[in-house]
């Protein structure tokens, strides 16, 4: 007997997708992460656009193909120009939702189609359901712009430096463009996340990932191309380690020091007792998926929330999304760290993203996970994230001279 | 006795027992594999299930989302005929349209007709008295239920009243429905596309309930087939590609199959409203529509039902008089678009069915992985050419109205 698989996780589509996505078999993510926000000046042409992020491109390139930085080319006779570490850093260009504004743009960026769900985060009086934003910090480093850059790389400065020469092309050259703001990462060395929990554990196989990232061609210049979600989080560690170990684990649905997932959470003397699958160990590959459970308190838990199906991405209802995180940790001081999540998830349809984080039974009717009516002696519903920015991009498929440039001709 | 849908409480006692005998019939129909129990037992104490967004995915991925939300709402003069084709997911609707063409009202459901017509064949008073709540008149006048036939004659039986309900109120397989109190021109009542029905939900769970591994191309591994993959080899026709209802339902049962589970359906059966994303749809001044104008029915709440699960059948959203604004004048968060759609109503609706397993390993099940071919991209599968036809239709009769 034979099933079907869809072709759709053929070499074709992945090649579109533009770099900086690591999905790939075998491929991991390197540590370092930066997002730079980019406007388009207002009343700038789309002529005038697109040739200024060609030009933004021909630099990106030369510095990660030659290493060649704007501040070392010769400037005597006879010298030639010297060079940084090239092959340091891989970058995506992203459209937010203000470029296909023609309010906010006069004359338009384009005439393409925007994206149905490509829509301003921050329309309306909350963001999302559950989050609440971190007064203020929206407004003073934001995470939506009319395009974004993500630079990933093997080195804080392989990262930090395509940003600054970006900054010096656009001053020299008084390039149409402003940059909004920008928002760093990085990955940890030990799987886990700032609450200790393993993190990232039943991502999804690498074989099926592709299901869950190409787009659909709807709008057609969409085809291959992929949609990313950044959400900068702010994590309340303080009121975390508040909780027992017992109760973070009923919230997250997994052990905290084996990261086995939960098959039930009993109660003995008013206690919970959280009880990992049987024969589960430490690192477990057969339960980086965890099985299946009916035990309610499991249900709510974090991990089962984020994925209540427990579909494989190509089935449409499994609003499977591929993450790709970064963690962040701003400043310590008197006051405790100021740390959090760059949440950053690429999926064929940001549609898939707001229904995990509206859905009742998902994400939409909690903060993090856990029960929303606790009983005796479960956890009462923790505000462990809040907002600091956030944004949704269109992430085209690669395309010359960058991808995303017929938008302009369109 | 089994419960009526919804665990609705209005069915007599020889309607909840004719009830029984259908779904008894219905399974003994479709012969359900034997990890497939006909009813819930002792064995099966865990309630499972997965849920899945009330809009139609075929249709969206075949035609972009703003054909889809058009051809989903086609009417005619024989009533909701995108319905009639298209509303696949185990829901249906009608918009009610203000006399500018803007959505005043939105009504949804889940209920099968098969229900409608055990109700109608031994409560005829008590159907009559629905069908006009719906269409939110006093009195219904029984021929427009039961057509030529009086539901309260002497010598009419339960069977006689059940095929005159039907043959008035459900539309024929490939005919236009003419009824105006379930064709969407004045009610809606029940679902009536072709595969929305008891006997669909049923095969499509036992056809699932039987073990399907493979070994995963990329990383080696045996793992359940996903749905897309367990469509092609579990009895033809008993579920499709592409729909946001099958392909999850299945994965999920062949799942719990490999696992080596007994499943049975939950008691009630039925297709539920598990939630409405009711932060997803904002008023003119930017604030959340509240959850309470959302009206479910025909079914239990949360709070009513033993178990603290919803199943609720029946949605109905409007804008409360004096708002000051119209439903028109809403917003969807997610994409800023005004709502002009019942589509948009539903890609904020979930919805779910419940079955009933057993633990792990309670059945022996033999793991043979079985081989993989490939499958077209849902864009690219050959049903999507029928829904372009029927684009085409749609865009020509709208043609014909507007010269």
């Amino acid at each position: 007997m034979s099933a079907g698989v869809h072709t759709t996780a053929g070499g074709a589509a992945a090649a579109q997708l533009q770099e900086g996505i690591f999905f790939r078999p075998g491929e991991m993510a390197p540590p370092h992460f930066r997002l730079l926000l980019l406007d388009v000046r207002p009343g700038t042409s789309a002529a005038d656009a697109g040739a200024a992020l060609r030009e933004i491109g021909d630099t990106l390139r030369a510095l990660q193909r030659r290493g060649e930085v704007r501040d070392l080319q010769p400037t005597r006779v006879g010298e030639s120009a010297a060079t940084v570490p090239a092959e340091g850093f891989s970058m995506l260009l992203g459209y937010g939702a203000s470029f296909f504004d023609a309010a906010r743009h006069n004359p338009p960026l384009t005439t393409a189609d925007r994206p149905a769900y490509l829509a301003p985060l921050s329309a309306g009086e909350s963001a999302l359901a559950t989050i609440p934003w971190v007064e203020g910090a929206n407004e003073s480093v934001p995470g939506e712009a009319d395009l974004c850059l993500q630079f990933t790389g093997v080195s804080a400065s392989g990262v930090a430096r395509p940003a600054v020469e970006l900054w010096k092309l656009i001053t020299d050259r008084h390039l149409p463009l402003g940059i909004r703001g920008s928002h760093d990462g990085f990955q940890r060395d030990d799987g886990r996340s700032w609450i200790d929990f393993h993190d990232g554990v039943s991502n999804i196989e690498s074989s099926q990932r592709l299901a869950a990232l190409a787009a659909d061609p709807d709008p057609g210049w969409m085809a291959s191309g992929t949609y990313m979600a950044f959400l900068r989080l702010r994590i309340d560690l303080a009121a975390w380690r508040m909780l027992s170990r017992e109760a973070q684990e009923t919230i997250v649905g997994r052990d905290k020091l084996t990261g086995c997932p939960l098959e039930r959470v009993g109660h003995a003397d008013g206690a919970l007792l959280p009880r990992p699958f049987a024969g589960c160990t430490a690192g477990d590959a057969q339960y980086r998926d965890p099985p299946q459970t009916s035990d309610p308190l499991v249900e709510a838990s974090h991990i089962h929330r984020a994925n209540q199906n427990r579909a494989q991405p190509t089935t449409a209802a499994s609003q499977r999304i591929f993450r790709q995180g970064y963690d962040f940790l701003e400043s310590i001081g008197p006051e405790g760290p100021r740390l959090g999540l760059n949440f950053v998830s690429f999926q064929k349809d940001l549609a898939r993203l707001q229904h995990v984080l509206s859905q009742t039974g998902w994400l939409g009717d909690v903060n993090f996970g856990g029960p929303t009516n606790p009983g005796a002696g479960e956890p009462e519903p923790v505000v462990l994230m809040r907002l600091l920015a956030g944004g949704l991009y269109a992430v085209p498929p690669r395309g010359e001279p960058f991808p995303g440039a017929a938008l302009f001709t369109t | 006795m089994t419960q009526a849908p919804g665990g609705l409480c209005e069915l007599c006692a020889e309607a909840a027992a004719a009830w029984d005998h259908l779904l008894a019939e219905v399974v003994a129909e479709v012969k359900p594999p034997p990890q497939a129990l006909a009813t819930a037992d002792t064995r099966t104490q865990e309630l499972t299930g997965p849920d899945w967004p009330a809009m139609p995915a075929r249709i969206q991925s075949c035609l972009g989302r703003r054909q889809a939300h058009a051809l989903l709402d086609w009417r005619t003069d024989h009533g909701d005929e995108g319905r009639r084709l298209h509303q696949e997911e185990y829901l249906e609707w009608r918009v009610v349209r203000a006399d500018d063409g803007n959505p005043r009202r939105i009504e949804m459901t889940t209920e099968f007709g098969d229900y409608w017509k055990v109700l109608a064949g031994y409560q005829p008073e008590e159907t009559l008295k629905l069908v006009a709540s719906f269409a939110g008149e006093e009195t219904i006048d029984p021929r427009a239920v039961y057509g030529d036939l009086d539901p309260f004659g002497a010598a009419v039986d339960p069977s006689q009243r059940s095929a005159a309900f039907a043959a008035t109120m459900l539309a024929a397989t490939g005919r236009p429905m003419a009824n105006p109190y379930n064709n969407g021109q004045r009610a809606i009542c029940c679902m009536v596309q072709a595969s929305n029905t008891l006997k669909a939900l049923i095969n499509l769970v036992a056809a699932s309930a039987e073990p399907h591994v493979v070994i995963d191309a990329v990383t080696k591994d045996r793992r359940p087939m996903s749905g897309s993959e367990a469509i092609q080899v579990i009895r033809e026709g008993a579920a499709q590609d592409c729909r946001n209802s099958d392909p999850v339902v299945v994965e999920r049962v062949v799942r719990l199959a490999t696992e080596g589970r007994l499943i049975a359906f939950d008691d009630p059966i039925g297709v539920y409203i598990r939630g409405v994303e009711h932060g997803q749809l904002i008023r003119p001044d930017g604030s959340d529509v509240p959850a309470e104008w959302f009206k479910l029915c025909r079914g239990v709440g949360p709070d009513e039902a033993a178990d603290g699960r919803p199943r609720y059948q029946r949605l109905t959203f409007e804008v409360p008089e004096g708002a000051g604004f119209t439903l028109a004048d809403l917003k969807q968060r997610g994409t800023g678009d005004r709502i002009t759609h019942g589509a948009q109503l539903a890609e904020v609706v979930t919805l779910g069915v419940y079955v009933r397993t057993s633990t792990a390993g309670a059945v022996a099940v033999a793991l043979e992985p079985e081989s993989l071919h490939a499958v077209m991209p849902c864009p690219e599968q050959r049903s999507c050419d029928e829904l372009r036809a029927s684009w085409e239709a749609f865009e020509a009769a709208e043609g014909e109205r507007t010269t």
